[in-house]
């Protein structure tokens, strides 16, 4: 589609977004004038609205010389966003709208025939695989007093163990009537795909899952919380048709898990908190049921053949004060621990770690640290191994102008027996910032320089020890002038990583990159243009491996105190050496970004 | 004692004692031993399968149980019942079938294949000790090395009416990769990050010695409004690199991060794939490790912040 198609399709599409809501915000000054109106018979509250709305749009290109695949688009050709997130607030009543929605499906989970990754962008997707798309965000939460409803696309926070990560489209409430806290929603959070053998690349496909959590509690502000979760989530085998291959390993699962925590001020500063949790989870609804193995908990879930139930366990203590932080933390989660609303969780651990934070010279210099140590494999049904993670962080603001901030992080990793392995990674970096002044100017220069050395060793012939080292120098610039409006900043950057390859050949990676910004404030800072161009040297092993120019320029135009237009244009130009094959491919990415927002309040 | 044996030791006692009553122990002995010579069983199990062993029904590439059965009298079908019995590597008894939850199978005349779905039925059997503790709370067996048997009984008496046939197996099980660098939650600096950002992660344990594997970085950004794991199922990857050999990958994201509203959030997790492009998923999931997210800010923020 030439681009001036592309820009009048944008223009037409912002019209048709932004011209209801245009509407809605010139109808609401009316409406909250005719309630002042009549306030001299009988006083009424007004309505006031806060928060933003407004629309996105993103272009992007790749032009490849010669043609190939040697480079892939990483982004969709096209992407509208259309955002509308105010809060009303009439009387009593509190009412957050949360409404992000593109029509353009770029579902990573999502197969490509369906309009996700990788296809064409011609996907059609149904209004109920639309509502439940994890892409798109379409809630409502009216509140009054401790009395609230959720409607709609709601990411809902209960525990560390019972469900966090995960978005529902559905309904619940929260009620929160004194010390009391009662929570319920009922929603879907996968909508449903039927495999497709015929399609190219054939549709894997994903049941619809459906979960309900629960909360029990009560809680003082500052002083405790208790709270009893209950989470379900279940898929539904006759959503698709046909249903994905068991080999694929897509199985309709449903699991159950409950949850009590505890988070409680034990004396002044000093805190407790702690959670327990067992989950109930079945692989494969189509098993049989079984009375042999793992019990279910009627009515909740029913015990089959490929059901397991295990913990999961946490608890921290420590003080926070203003000077002092110090804080131990442990957590275990069993091998066979598995939530439907933490689908990530990587079981079979046991973590603890130690962190502090210090301050001193009256808040000049802070330190934060923690070790730690992570135990992977528990069980006794694989090889244990184990993570040592240690950091610490120093900074010292020496005087007005110079300070100094070092880092140090220790990763280790290690697995027993025939097909062990020990890594490290040790990483330090310094970073000294040094800043003087003119009459005329404020000049601040900041050095980082990071060592990193990641050393890997397998305990199995033939022993090999892999030593990966790695240099990186950045020195920053920005001179700021008092007489002028414009701000300038420049950098130059050096890396360098060698890593062995069939000894005594290394392979040298080296990047030489130099940076420079400028932001140009007009019409009394209504209107900043901004630009930055960086140009970066590949070489490896001594020889060029191409060149990088990236150059954007953008503006962002306050057009009214509540109107913001963003323009952002980014070419990037990728030519590689007569190494690469094809010899001297060059690549040019072209990236369009434009927002116009509008705050309410 | 085998059939064979069992009628060695009656002809001997033949001999020695009381013809009559070791008459009818032959008399009982001999059909089962004719009916032996008429059903012969293969078993062909996979010499690694998955330790999930709840997820066997769903691979009939683990395993096959042939039946070869001639026919007889009973007009060419036979009903019976699959006895299997799980032992450990020195062949101490760890899990056996219950032959009262055992279904009866009516067999016919012919060659009959069966898969795992239909022989190891877990419903049916005990499992004792640490692999029933195990198999309760993680669905799979511990590593290491086993025996299975499968016999077939005469639904009616219980009675073997086949060899018992075992195969040994070995279970291994892995541990997806973690997750090093960038760190969960960590601040990069943008000066540093627009050239290279180095992404490290640990490789899946144990080494696994017949599998080729690799792994597929992937990189997403999080768009303002989403939740780090919204972005991971929703969108587009920035980065999707299949990486061989090696467990450390440097990456120049070639991104203008200057802006304060775009890139400057990226959720990264890498997926362990076998040689066929498929999720090593060790008998569950699509083996995508536990995601971590991190934050770019410039010199000047960072520094700013430390100050605060």
């Amino acid at each position: 589609m030439p681009v001036t198609k592309k820009i009048v399709s944008l223009a037409k599409l912002c019209l048709k977004a932004m011209l209801p809501a245009a509407v809605t915000c010139c109808y609401m000054p009316v409406k909250a004038q005719t309630a002042d109106s009549s306030s001299k018979v009988l006083p009424r509250p007004s309505l006031n609205v806060s928060g933003t709305m407004g629309i996105s749009y993103e272009m992007y290109g790749l032009d490849l010389n010669p043609a190939g695949n040697y480079y892939t688009p990483r982004r969709p050709w096209n992407l509208v966003r259309y955002m509308f997130n105010p809060t009303f607030n009439f009387g009593g009543v509190t009412l957050p709208v949360n409404i992000n929605f593109t029509p353009t499906q770029t579902n990573f989970a999502t197969p490509p025939s369906l309009g996700g990754y990788g296809s064409a962008g011609a996907g059609k997707q149904t209004l109920w695989q639309f509502l439940t798309n994890p892409l798109n965000n379409i809630g409502i939460a009216p509140k009054y007093k401790w009395a609230q409803a959720l409607l709609g696309t709601q990411y809902l926070n209960y525990s560390d163990f019972s469900t966090g990560d995960i978005g529902l489209f559905g309904y619940g409430f929260a009620l929160t009537p004194g010390k009391f806290r009662i929570k319920f929603f009922n929603g879907t959070s996968q909508r449903p795909i039927s495999y497709d053998a015929s399609a190219t690349p054939p549709v894997i496909g994903a049941y619809q899952r459906n979960n309900w959590m629960a909360q029990l509690g009560m809680e003082e502000e500052g002083k405790y919380s208790l709270s009893l979760n209950f989470t379900k989530g279940k898929d539904i085998i006759n959503s698709v048709n046909p249903a994905p291959t068991a080999i694929s390993g897509i199985l309709p699962q449903e699991g159950f898990t409950a949850s009590f925590v505890i988070k409680t001020v034990i004396a002044k500063d000093y805190y407790f908190n702690t959670e327990f949790a067992h989950s109930i989870y079945t692989l494969d609804e189509t098993q049989p049921a079984s009375s042999l193995g793992a019990k279910g908990l009627e009515p909740f879930i029913t015990a089959r053949t490929t059901t397991k139930a295990d913990n999961a366990i946490q608890a921290s203590f420590g003080r926070k004060s203003k000077n002092l932080d110090i804080g131990f933390t442990s957590k275990y989660i069993g091998a066979g621990f598995q939530t439907a609303g933490y689908p990530f969780m990587q079981p079979d651990r046991l973590d603890y770690t130690l962190n502090t934070r210090i301050s001193a010279l009256q808040n000049n210099m802070n330190i934060t640290a923690s070790a730690g140590q992570r135990v992977n494999n528990l069980s006794s049904n694989t090889l244990k191994s184990k993570q040592f993670i240690a950091n610490i962080n120093w900074f010292v603001q020496f005087s007005s102008h110079f300070n100094i901030n070092a880092n140090y992080n220790n990763f280790g990793f290690q697995t027993s027996g025939i097909g062990g392995l020990r890594n490290v990674s040790n990483d330090i970096s310094i970073n000294p910032s040094f800043n003087w002044s003119t009459s005329k100017m404020l000049n601040l220069i900041t050095v980082t320089y990071t060592f990193s050395k990641y050393e890997e060793q397998q305990n199995f012939p033939p022993f090999a020890i892999t030593n990966n080292t790695t240099h990186t120098a950045v020195l920053t610039y920005v001179p700021t002038f008092f007489s002028k409006q414009y701000t300038m900043d420049f950098t130059l950057m050096y890396f360098h990583n060698k890593v062995p390859l069939v000894l005594p050949n290394y392979l040298v990676t080296a990047l030489y990159s130099a940076t420079g910004n400028i932001n140009v404030p007009m019409a009394k800072r209504k209107f900043i243009l901004k630009g930055q161009v960086m140009y970066t040297y590949n070489e490896v092993n001594g020889s060029s491996e191409g060149n990088n120019v990236i150059c954007t320029a953008g503006a962002d135009w306050n057009i009214t105190k509540k109107l913001t237009w963003n323009l952002s244009a980014t070419g990037n130009l990728f030519k590689y050496s007569a190494a690469f094959i094809p010899p001297y491919a060059r690549y040019i990415e072209s990236t369009l970004k434009t927002s116009l927002m509008y705050r309410f309040k | 004692m085998t059939i064979a044996g069992l009628y060695k030791y009656f002809v001997q006692t033949l001999k020695k004692s009381n013809t009559t009553l070791c008459l009818v122990l032959i008399m009982a002995v001999l059909p089962l031993q004719a009916l032996q010579a008429q059903v012969k069983t293969q078993l062909q199990l996979a010499a690694r399968p998955t330790s999930l062993l709840a997820t066997w029904a769903n691979h009939p590439e683990i395993l096959n149980y042939i039946i070869m059965f001639q026919g007889g009298a009973a007009g060419g079908s036979l009903t019976i019942k699959i006895k299997a019995t799980f032992k450990d590597g020195t062949g101490n008894v760890i899990g056996t079938s219950d032959l009262n939850f055992l279904p009866n199978r009516v067999i016919t005349a012919g060659t009959t294949v069966l898969q795992s779905r239909d022989v190891v039925l877990l419903q049916t059997i005990h499992f004792t000790g640490s692999a029933l503790k195990a198999l309760n709370t993680t669905g799979r067996m511990p590593a290491g090395s086993y025996q299975l048997s499968l016999q077939l009984l005469d639904a009616q008496t219980l009675a073997p009416v086949s060899e018992e046939t075992t195969r040994p197996f070995t279970l291994l099980s892995y541990q997806l990769p973690v997750l090093m660098l960038p760190q969960n939650e960590a601040v990069l600096a943008a000066e540093q990050a627009r050239v290279a950002i180095t992404f490290r992660w640990t490789p899946l344990a144990p080494a696994p010695s017949q599998e080729r594997i690799s792994y597929m970085l992937q990189v997403f950004e999080i768009q303002p409004g989403q939740t780090p794991v919204q972005a991971l199922r929703s969108n587009q990857p920035l980065l999707n690199k299949q990486v061989t050999g090696t467990t450390q990958y440097i990456w120049q994201p070639q991104l203008y991060m200057a802006d304060s509203a775009a890139n400057r959030k990226f959720i990264w997790t890498v997926q362990t794939l076998y040689e066929g492009g498929y999720g090593f998923n060790n008998g569950a999931g699509d083996g995508r490790s536990e995601p971590f997210w991190f934050e770019i800010k410039s010199a000047k923020e960072i520094l700013d912040s430390r100050k605060q």
